[in-house]
């Protein structure tokens, strides 16, 4: 009975697309985007965040809320500024504009995006400078650079290393030992 | 790239210099900057840092979501957890449950009467309770049968061992979302997903020479009707026969009935004396299959099993009899479905349904075994029954979509059957006669609430509730209260309240024989209450865990004797048989009181390529503590036991060497009558485990194990003969296998 009165319900994206926890992916990201050779000179004086939802899914404005919150309480790069913000993505072709507009050097997608909008950021993005990231580690296949999801009960890093180097991406060697790299 | 890294080493230096002094919550001052300015040109390019170390401890926390019923840290959950990935389970080469938690986890320890395998935590053993003060569950569905409350930790587990991801095991009382059995802690096995076991496998696995284990599975991804989904199987078949190990000889004497030499063989001559070599009665047969399949937001998962195992040294039954054997069969099912119909609002439901049986057959020509007049022996037969199905609804509210104040709701209802009965089957005449008999059908329900707060950043607090109303019992409140603070740069320190109850299980409150035993139709939850005070650090790759608990259990079941009024009354109104000058009951009578520590740690370097990792608890028991605290010494039980291990992984193409032991203290042997109390010695046992790919064959791996227990002693006594006798002046104990070689092949395709 309980199923039937729950099966006519829209299912959102729901947060099984977002395998680790936000609190922990803010913290995972801001570490990892430091192995990021490019980030630095990127960034200049202020490390700009742009986190950009789904407009037709309420889930995934409120996971990127959620992300802001936390990114707000960690340090992406030390002795610099760093503004978080968030917005709606109208096309792919907006938020690459945007991004060099607004000197964006951290773009991380929420959930709700499906494969075709995914690969329509990635395209967007390639020849931009910016390390781009996704709450759902099902979106860095289609070109996020960075995702994290759970591996046998442990955070895993997922890297595009394709879509890197066509975003200005360098990541440390180092770095490169810990993640897995996705084709 | 790493040249890169490195071409300016005063940044480099100045860059580790800043990491170093990082505050852990820096507030990003940059809200209100106004509109970008263009990338300053003068902008120093800081360095790559070459140290991955606290990225590798990140890496290392652990993600789980059995104490919360949601995804978090270990660090931030309300409970103490430890999880065990399959990762370290290839690496150390373990095949079971036990050898999980006695290897790698914290907290719990477990001890094998030759096949069989009873599990304790922090001190607290109940000996003889077929695991049912601990709830096992296969992603978060109850192994727990409500007729015996059993699940197994040894072979009978009956899960393909490849199919899991990660063993979460919770410390502690778990009751409040959870409901009965939850009192030593939860164990939530999780399965892999199809990502992670995607392809085909077969595997092929002997413990030498003893035993088989064949399987074969397989895993993928779909798309349908635009949903995407993945479907994970496996089905595998243990068989074992031996190790050989000898018993006894104990002489018994004759038998109470005939007056003659006792029999104990099930062929040859009734010499009274029982013992000798165990070499056909010892055998396992354990096919098992799980299936799990994800369409969209819809999941099922389906488990079979069944589990055959001799008991070859009962004194009940023949001794090495072939035709003694203990039989579970499960059979469970699992619909999930899962939506977000707002932002701020998941529901879920599940609906589930289980079968389980249980049978135990003892055939014996001895004819004290038997009713009165079986003088040429009897087949004693226990079976259990059980079936249930249910229901449970969940809802989680964020009340500001920021996941600061979060309110879950959730109500599990269940219909259950269960029945029993056990007989004795005249060897001569075939005529059988059921000694007790019953059934019962009932209704359960469980509501729990949990409402979880972040008001600062560094501080949450996590407040539970579940009320579960059972008709076996009446009703009881499991409350939990834990607030969590990040006390310093990558340390968290928990403070928890948590209780967690048992309620009887049908044997114990339906059971009865008019011949000796009257059923407790009184009979209530046992209940344990606990406080724990936990630290943990991370330092870089290492974490740290160490934690202080207490806890008190009451209203725990024990037999005894019925008083007269009752033997009386019983009498009268024809529950006991006329004539009957004794009887017994289960009654809720024992409590004590239970404390400690738990320490450990685990860690990784060279680029998580040596892994290790130690544990260690130290527990105390005192009994009747509103009265007089007084040591108290639960059979099997130790308040000392750990594990220690370490791997290294050489590279993809070379083999994965693991070492991990494990050490238990003394514990005091079951039922014995011997004074002092018979102590089974300290325990060590080392393994040593290598793992890789075989060349040649894409796809192959082996995997060799070899262990050594360094004590033969088990705290099990063994045998008719539990008081000094002639010719008998020490208590003989079940002995352990010394060694154990396992070699394995697994094709991935």
């Amino acid at each position: 009975v309980g199923l039937g009165l729950l099966l006519p319900l829209r299912a959102a994206a729901l947060d099984d697309d977002v395998r680790v926890p936000i609190p922990l992916q803010a913290t995972l990201l801001a570490k990892v985007a430091r192995y990021d050779g490019k980030l630095a000179p990127r960034a200049g004086t202020t490390v700009r965040v742009l986190v950009v939802y789904h407009s037709d899914d309420e889930r995934s404005r409120a996971n990127a809320g959620r992300l802001k919150t936390a990114l707000d309480g960690v340090t992406v790069l030390q002795g610099r500024a760093q503004q978080i913000e968030t917005s709606a993505l109208t096309t792919a072709t907006a938020l690459a504009e945007q991004i060099d507009r607004e000197h964006i050097a951290i773009v991380v997608l929420s959930t709700g995006f499906a494969p075709p909008e995914v690969r329509a950021v990635t395209a967007a993005l390639a020849g931009h400078d910016v390390l781009s990231a996704s709450l759902d580690p099902g979106h860095v296949p289609g070109g996020a650079v960075l995702g994290f999801d759970v591996a046998e009960g442990k955070p895993t890093i997922l890297v595009n290393l394709g879509q890197a180097r066509r975003q200005n991406v360098q990541l440390a060697a180092s770095l490169l030992a810990l993640v897995k790299v996705v084709p | 790239m790493r040249q890169a890294a490195l071409s300016s080493p005063p940044l480099l230096v100045l860059g580790v210099v800043l990491a170093v002094v990082e505050p852990a919550r820096a507030e990003a001052a940059a809200a209100s900057l106004p509109a970008a300015p263009p990338p300053a040109a003068e902008s120093p390019p800081l360095a790559a840092p070459e140290d991955t170390g606290e990225l590798s401890g990140l890496l290392d926390e652990d993600i789980v979501s059995a104490a919360s019923m949601a995804t978090e840290t270990a660090s931030t959950a309300p409970a103490t957890t430890w999880t065990i990935s399959s990762d370290e389970l290839r690496r150390h080469g373990v095949t079971t449950l036990a050898e999980a938690i006695n290897f790698l986890a914290l907290g719990m320890v477990t001890e094998r009467d030759l096949d069989f395998v009873e599990l304790g935590a922090r001190g607290v053993l109940i000996n003889g309770d077929y695991g049912s003060h601990v709830l096992v569950l296969i992603d978060g569905h109850a192994v727990n049968e409500p007729w015996d409350g059993a699940a197994y930790f040894d072979r009978a587990f009956a899960l393909p061992f490849e199919l899991i991801d990660h063993i979460e095991v919770v410390l502690g009382p778990g009751s409040v979302l959870y409901g009965s059995n939850a009192m030593l802690g939860v164990i939530n096995v999780v399965t892999k997903d199809a990502r992670a076991f995607a392809g085909g496998r077969l595997v092929l696995e002997s413990e030498l020479p003893s035993s088989i284990r064949a399987g074969v599975g397989g895993g993928g991804e779909f798309g349908l009707w635009g949903q995407r989904g993945q479907v994970v199987a496996m089905a595998e078949y243990f068989g074992a026969q031996g190790p050989a190990i000898v018993l006894g000889p104990q002489d018994y004497g004759v038998d109470a009935v005939t007056g003659t030499r006792r029999c104990f063989d099930a062929e040859g001559p009734c010499d009274g004396v029982w013992g000798g070599l165990v070499d056909r009665g010892r055998f396992q047969e354990i096919p098992s299959a799980f299936a799990h399949l994800r369409w969209g937001d819809v999941e099922a998962r389906v488990r079979g099993a069944l589990a055959r195992r001799g008991v070859p040294s009962s004194t009940y039954g023949d001794f090495d009899g072939t035709g003694n054997y203990e039989l579970d069969r499960w059979l469970a099912a699992d619909l999930r479905y899962h939506a977000a119909p707002l932002a701020q609002l998941d529901v879920g439901a599940r609906a589930y349904g289980d079968l389980y049986d249980y049978v135990e057959v003892l055939p014996t020509r001895a004819a004290e075994n038997c009713l009165e007049g079986q003088l040429g022996g009897c087949v004693y037969t226990l079976s259990g029954r059980s079936a249930w199905t249910g229901l449970e609804l969940q809802g989680r509210f964020d009340w500001f979509g920021d996941a600061a104040y979060t309110t879950m709701l959730g109500f599990d209802g269940r219909l259950r059957a269960v029945s029993s009965d056990d007989s004795y089957l005249d060897a001569m005449s075939q005529e059988l006669v059921v000694t007790s008999a019953y059934e019962a059908n009932e209704a359960a329900m469980g509501v729990y609430v949990e409402q979880t707060a972040r008001p600062l950043g560094w501080l949450s607090a996590n407040l539970g509730a579940r009320l579960d109303l059972d008709q076996r019992f009446g009703a009881h409140l499991s409350p939990r209260a834990a607030v969590v603070v990040d006390a310093w740069q990558d340390a968290t320190v928990k403070a928890i309240y948590a209780e967690a109850f048992r309620a009887p299980d049908a044997f114990e409150r339906y059971y009865s024989d008019p011949t000796w035993w009257l059923a407790s139709d009184n009979l209530g939850p046992e209940v344990v209450r606990a406080v724990e005070l936990v630290l943990q650090q991370r330092l870089g790759a290492q974490r740290l865990l160490a934690g202080l608990f207490a806890s008190h259990w009451q209203g725990l079941v024990r037999e005894e004797e019925v008083t007269a009024d009752e033997l009386a009354a019983a009498v009268a109104d024809g529950r006991l048989a006329p004539g009957i000058e004794y009887a017994y009951t289960y009654r809720n009578t024992a409590s004590m009181l239970s404390y400690g520590l738990n320490l450990g740690f685990e860690g990784s370097a060279l680029s998580r390529q040596l892994r290790y990792g130690a544990t260690l608890t130290l527990a105390r028991l005192q009994a009747d503590w509103l009265d007089v605290l007084e040591p108290l010494e639960l059979p099997v039980a130790s308040g000392l036991f750990g594990n220690a291990h370490v791997s290294y992984l050489f590279g993809p193409s070379w083999p994965t060497l693991g070492a991990a032991l494990r050490f238990v203290g003394p514990r005091p042997v079951d039922a014995s009558d011997f004074e002092p109390l018979p102590v089974a010695p300290p325990q060590l046992e080392l393994r040593f485990t290598a793992h890789g790919p075989l060349p040649l064959v894409q796809g192959l791996a082996y995997r060799i194990s070899l262990s050594g227990a360094f004590s033969s002693e088990s705290p099990y006594a063994v045998g008719p003969l539990s008081a000094p006798a002639e010719g008998y002046t020490r208590q003989e104990t079940m002995p352990v296998d010394p060694l154990r070689v396992l070699a394995g092949l697994q094709y991935s395709f």
